[in-house]
């Protein structure tokens, strides 16, 4: 439990450094006094970490829309985005970091280790624009921005547009959302495939050394049995952490992926509020990826405990 | 260190990195033009004898970009692990040497600068700050320090406790003197290890800043930003973008590939990992 605290207070004092530092800018801005800048910077900050803990980030200074709405617009779309992306790779990820440990010193092992090194080094946006090369511009196959097509009105329910064009009971719409995600899903995800196939086919190999595993191979069960029931089970804590460390990856990600696919999404209205230099929408911006950040900590280290109770008590 | 050599991806790394420092360094001699000269009627040119890899959508020459790109590249690299060596490893070594408070206090700050992602913290860091060259390396050092901070703090705690420093400390030498000469020495393993894991954040890092518009500002032929002026060009002139591209991704890879190898030779229970 102190663990899961301690994870949770670092938090913090970055949300500080960085909002007060963000105020001191602020002051030079000449909209000071309808914006409320002409407080002292002490204040703007109590005022700000006052707003923010309601939930109040003020109106963007570019759209004068309240920032609030617009973030309510934004995160289904990094939240649909983000969910096919760690689907796929963690899948993929853990199937192939099986494959290369239960195969050790194969094809499928050399293969898994080689791409896991070259997923580590691999700049994301090059990725992207490589990929976009390939199955967008040569083959045709995809589309390259956007989240639908422009053809389809959707009617707003969630957000998600593929709840919402399953509601509308619309076919076409389904699919067009469906051909615009596969890129950038696609894309993303490979970041967090390299870190999980590797953490994957190490917790398996350390784990196939115990004598436990030997015992249960003794017994007689079969290969698949062992796999699944022993091996995955317990290395289950070590995938998860690497999930949880996947998805601030992921959260960068985001940024690049969304900037390239034109993804209206939250990565791509932060490098425009930066831009823009719109420091309420910034301000809001660091506070919400703070909050994501805290909260996968926090899932995930409750999440390790519900797989393996010997660590319970140690948290 | 003849162990070291006989270390696969050690030398594999070692051999790309060198290929890459002789490029920087053939650079400040020679390039084929100059990389902020534009030839007016020369946009967007295929590779030919004149412009060996193509020219880009201003007229510039690329191979000549590329290389300076190299040398901005390698040079921010090299200066953020040296850094990083500076700042992180002497505060490791000091926090892992006293120990209580001074070590508390240090492990807060480096775990706050740590709870995010290295990229988005250098992302806001810029984004406050503003763009620019100091900044961009600021940015990245920032972000950088924890992770040359932590290994060498743990090493130098496992160091601190052992009965040499005792009895150099019986001896008569001073704090000082047991750090730099006996702990700091004792940990260069993990130090040269962080190094190098320090510079390839760094290049990414400051290579993906580059792209998104806030980094190293034009004209310099950050490969970030040349790749971000690039994605428009990507159906008539793909040479523009993948050629930058695979020049990162080979030194990201040569750096990683080292410190895997270094790791390796610190750490043979970890061989194969």
């Amino acid at each position: 439990m102190s663990f899961s605290i301690i994870r949770l207070i670092p938090g913090d004092p970055v949300l500080h450094l960085i909002g007060e530092r963000g105020a001191s800018e602020e002051t030079i801005a000449q909209i000071k006094k309808n914006l409320g800048l002409d407080k002292s910077i002490v204040e703007q900050y109590l005022i700000f970490t006052g707003n923010a803990l309601r939930g109040e980030f003020g109106e963007s200074i570019v759209s004068k829309q309240p920032i609030t709405d617009e973030f309510r617009v934004f995160w289904p779309a990094t939240f649909e985005l983000a969910f096919f992306a760690i689907l796929w790779s963690s899948i993929f990820g853990v199937v192939l970091g099986i494959l290369a440990a239960v195969k050790r010193n194969s094809f499928w092992d050399y293969g898994a280790v080689s791409l896991s090194t070259i997923g580590f080094a691999m700049p994301v946006f090059w990725w992207a624009l490589i990929v976009i090369f390939f199955f967008a511009v040569t083959l045709g196959l995809f589309p390259v921005s956007g989240r639908i097509g422009v053809e389809y009105d959707i009617p707003y329910r969630t957000g998600f547009f593929l709840i919402d064009s399953f509601y509308a009971e619309d076919k076409s719409a389904i699919f067009s959302a469906l051909k615009h995600l596969v890129l950038p899903a696609f894309v993303l995800g490979t970041i967090s495939l390299a870190l999980i196939v590797r953490v994957t086919r190490s917790a398996f190999i350390d784990i196939q050394k115990e004598d436990y595993i030997r015992t249960a191979r003794a017994k007689g069960l079969k290969p698949l049995q062992v796999i699944f029931k022993h091996i995955f089970k317990n290395a289950m804590p070590q995938i998860l952490t690497a999930l949880g460390l996947a998805f601030g990856q992921l959260l960068t990600g985001a940024i690049m992926t969304e900037t390239i696919f034109s993804w209206p999404g939250m990565g791509r209205w932060l490098i425009k509020s930066i831009e823009a230099r719109d420091y309420p929408a910034v301000q809001a911006g660091i506070f919400y990826s703070m909050l994501i950040i805290i909260i996968v900590n926090f899932v995930t280290d409750e999440a390790i405990k519900l797989v393996n109770p010997k660590l319970r008590e140690k948290l | 260190m003849s162990k070291l050599l006989g270390n696969r991806s050690f030398l594999i790394g070692l051999f790309i990195f060198s290929f890459f420092v002789l490029v920087a360094l053939i650079a400040f001699i020679w390039t084929p033009y100059s990389y902020r000269e534009v030839f007016e009627n020369a946009a967007l040119m295929k590779p030919s004898s004149q412009y060996w890899l193509g020219t880009d959508d201003l007229g510039r020459d690329l191979l000549s970009r590329l290389l300076i790109g190299a040398q901005l590249s390698l040079g921010i690299g090299i200066l953020v692990g040296g850094i990083a060596i500076v700042i992180g490893a002497t505060l490791g070594v000091a926090s892992g040497f006293y120990g209580g408070k001074v070590d508390q206090v240090i492990v807060q700050i480096m775990n706050a600068i740590q709870a995010m992602p290295s990229l988005l913290l250098a992302l806001f860091v810029v984004a406050i700050l503003g763009g620019g060259v100091m900044n961009t390396i600021l940015s990245v050092t920032l972000v950088s320090i924890p992770i040359m901070y932590r290994l060498v703090r743990s090493a130098a705690l496992v160091e601190a406790s052992k009965d040499y420093i005792v009895s150099a400390r019986a001896l008569g030498a001073s704090d000082a003197r047991i750090m730099i000469s006996h702990i700091f020495p004792n940990c260069i393993t993990p130090i040269l290890v962080q190094t190098a894991v320090c510079c390839s954040e760094a290049i990414l890092n400051t290579a993906a800043l580059g792209f998104l518009g806030l980094g190293i500002p034009a004209p310099y032929p950050e490969w970030g930003t040349m790749l971000s002026d690039a994605k428009t060009y990507i159906e008539t002139a793909p040479q523009l973008m993948t050629l930058p591209g695979a020049c990162l991704l080979l030194l990201i890879l040569s750096t990683q590939l080292m410190s895997d190898g270094l790791r390796d030779q610190l750490d043979p229970k970890l061989r194969g990992r």
